[in-house]
């Protein structure tokens, strides 16, 4: 990753000469298959328009660092031990339902308490 | 020391478990979320406390840290008869009981190392997740803005925070937290939140994490981490965190709402519109799947604030009562009756054990005998002065067990007197500690002892009394070996050859340079021979060994071998 933060867009030579100045055989397939586990979770784009397959990152260092600290977070909270408090939403991201049925709980009192 | 620990966790666990309940029950009311914190938190110190006022209990047999000495049989004699009081007392156990306890005295230091390493591994984790989140957080944080931090300041100031956390501001799309790592505390709010949200609902946000910070609860984080790293074989710490945390959110709301006096509306909505801007899809990879709700404790506590029932009015003698029973809960512990019994039951074992080494210091020469028997008495003083010491048992049991270790000591010496045991038979039979039957046959086996006539019988013979004794679990098998072993010592040392001929011939010289007169000589000699014949163990076949050693030592036969 660092290394398509600093490039624009690298192809998978480039990438292995880098990051393996000795090339053999066994380290392109290395790195080929740390490639694709990335473009898996999102973070590298796989350009096909030319000859030769070029990778840029789609994600930017900082928003590649906030991803990192957001799953930790969520490990941190979902049970595992940490002097963490987190108040609002805890650790897992809170689905449409029930942010609809907390909206309801105060419409209602809302009301009550404008009637009484 | 293991057994030590486990009975430490153990009682621990339990007495946290029960307290853990009526947490529950009081979380239940929801009246007084308060005492209910206060109640899930005590859980955990008790947990981590250790116990230092034992509280002896009957329910554990006592068979899980001294197997109970058995009631040996009649053919023992003497020892039988006088009944080793303590002995009686202890009713053979089932056998159930002895072998989950068996079993159990086994396992227990495989359990103590399992239980070791899973501390030891949950340590390790816990703390490079809680490395690598620093070091993130550290990465994608800036300090907040200064008009954040002045809102903090004030609030800070309205709480009576001596220092005010340090307030940042990260990127990633997190929940607003505190987080306590080295040395300043933090409270984390994601850039999103800061964007969206008006200044008055941040301040609302900033003033439930400042609360957090006001009640110490990010303290209470690391006591609930220890207790989960020493005790993560429990379920009752994982479920008690889950519950300590809710009761926790609740406390800090009110804190908020009686503090800082917010129309509770206006908290509420601040509160949701930060879930609601928090629950936006983003379009980073999600770290993890969102069906679950994140817990009806959000429900819970928007249906708190807004409620018009009075909350908080905490009294001040309800928590009294709970700060005095936290008093006096958390330095209790269970003890087994065992544990209690342990060193006087080694100590009643030992009479025998004592009296043996009595007979050996009387094979040695006659001139340490007195001293020989003070050392034995002195011995048995010092290791009953050091149980009452360590509180192990009374004084006044203490002396009651000298008391009886000297009558041992006596009866050894003293001739067999039928009638004097006979009354002590009557006595115990109709005090109703032995049967008729048992009393009879310890009678008839005393009269034949006296009279020479009853074979003692022999290692084989007791190794299949102790068989049995072991089968019907009456004593373990350890206790038996134990037993045969002494038998076997005993054995060799009544037939240990006694040189009478150099304790003739000691003497003789004594006299000669005159340490003792002639007449004191005699008398002493007739005495040694005399105690001799009467301490000799029943449980010794001297039999074929006491021939062999009277043919080779050209002394006549007048060890008093039976069964010559």
């Amino acid at each position: 990753m660092e290394l398509l933060w600093q490039e624009v867009s690298l192809n998978a030579r480039q990438i292995r000469e880098r990051l393996y100045p000795r090339a053999t055989k066994a380290q392109h397939g290395t790195v080929q298959r740390l490639l694709s586990r990335l473009e898996e979770k999102g973070f590298v784009f796989r350009d096909s328009s030319q000859a030769v397959l070029s990778f840029s990152a789609l994600v930017s260092r900082e928003e590649y660092a906030g991803g990192q600290l957001e799953a930790l977070a969520a490990k941190l909270t979902g049970g595992s031990l940490a002097p963490l408090i987190t108040h609002l939403v805890e650790g897992r991201r809170i689905s449409g339902e029930e942010v609809k049925r907390l909206r309801k709980v105060l419409d209602e009192h809302a009301e009550n308490g404008g009637q009484s | 020391m293991i057994d030590l620990l486990f009975q430490i966790g153990l009682s621990n666990a339990i007495i946290a478990l029960l307290l853990a309940m009526i947490a529950l029950v009081v979380e239940k009311t929801a009246r007084w979320p308060m005492i209910a914190h206060l109640l899930w938190l005590l859980v955990f110190i008790k947990l981590l406390t250790p116990a230092f006022m034992p509280i002896p209990l009957d329910f554990l047999p006592a068979y899980f840290h001294n197997p109970a000495p058995v009631m040996m049989d009649a053919q023992l004699g003497q020892y039988a008869i006088s009944g080793l009081p303590e002995l009686a007392a202890q009713e053979p156990a089932s056998s159930v009981w002895a072998s989950i306890a068996a079993a159990l005295r086994i396992a227990l230091p495989w359990l103590a190392g399992l239980w070791l390493l899973g501390s030891l591994f949950v340590l390790m984790r816990s703390l490079w997740h809680v490395y690598r989140f620093h070091k993130a957080l550290r990465a994608v944080s800036k300090s907040a803005p200064p008009a954040l931090i002045a809102i903090a300041e004030g609030i800070g100031e309205r709480f009576g925070l001596k220092t005010l956390p340090e307030i940042i501001v990260t990127s990633a799309s997190i929940s607003p937290m505190v987080w306590w790592v080295g040395r300043r505390v933090r409270i984390a709010l994601p850039a999103a939140l800061v964007d969206e949200l008006d200044q008055e609902k941040i301040r609302w946000i900033l003033a439930h994490e400042l609360a957090h910070v006001r009640r110490l609860d990010h303290v209470v984080r690391w006591v609930e981490w220890l207790a989960c790293v020493c005790f993560w074989w429990n379920p009752l710490v994982w479920w008690a965190r889950h519950h300590l945390r809710a009761n926790e959110e609740l406390c800090c709301d009110a804190l908020v709402l009686e503090s800082l006096r917010p129309a509770p509306q206006t908290y509420a909505e601040s509160l949701l519109t930060a879930i609601e801007c928090l629950a936006c899809p983003v379009i980073r990879p999600p770290a993890v799947a969102s069906e679950i709700n994140s817990g009806g404790i959000l429900e819970r506590r928007l249906k708190m604030i807004v409620s018009k029932t009075p909350k908080l009015k905490i009294s001040y003698w309800m928590l009294g009562i709970v700060l005095l029973s936290a008093l006096i809960i958390l330095p209790i512990s269970f003890a087994t009756r065992g544990d209690a019994n342990a060193a006087p039951a080694a100590v009643a074992v030992n009479p025998i054990g004592d009296a043996s080494l009595s007979i050996n210091a009387l094979l040695d020469t006659d001139e340490q005998t007195e001293e020989a028997e003070e050392s034995n008495r002195e011995l048995i003083e010092r290791r009953l002065a050091e149980a009452v010491e360590s509180g192990e048992m009374t004084s006044e049991e203490a002396d009651r067990r000298l008391a009886f270790c000297e009558s041992i000591d006596y009866r050894i010496s003293q001739p067999i007197d039928i009638e004097a045991i006979k009354a002590e038979l009557e006595l115990a039979v109709e005090k109703g500690e032995i049967t008729r039957e048992a009393a009879d046959r310890k009678l008839e086996c005393c009269i034949k002892l006296k009279n020479q006539d009853c074979v003692p019988p022999s290692i084989e013979e007791i190794r299949a009394c102790l068989e049995e004794a072991v089968r019907n679990g009456e004593i373990t098998r350890e206790e038996a070996e134990k037993r045969i072993q002494f038998c076997e010592s005993i054995q060799g040392q009544a037939c240990a050859e006694i040189d009478l001929e150099a304790v003739r011939a000691e003497v003789q010289a004594a006299v000669e340079s005159g340490d003792l007169t002639q007449q004191e000589a005699e008398q002493a000699l007739k005495e040694l021979q005399q105690r001799i014949e009467n301490s000799r163990f029943p449980a010794a076949d001297c039999g074929a060994e006491c021939r062999r050693s009277c043919a080779e030592c050209d002394v006549d036969c007048e060890h008093g071998c039976a069964g010559s």
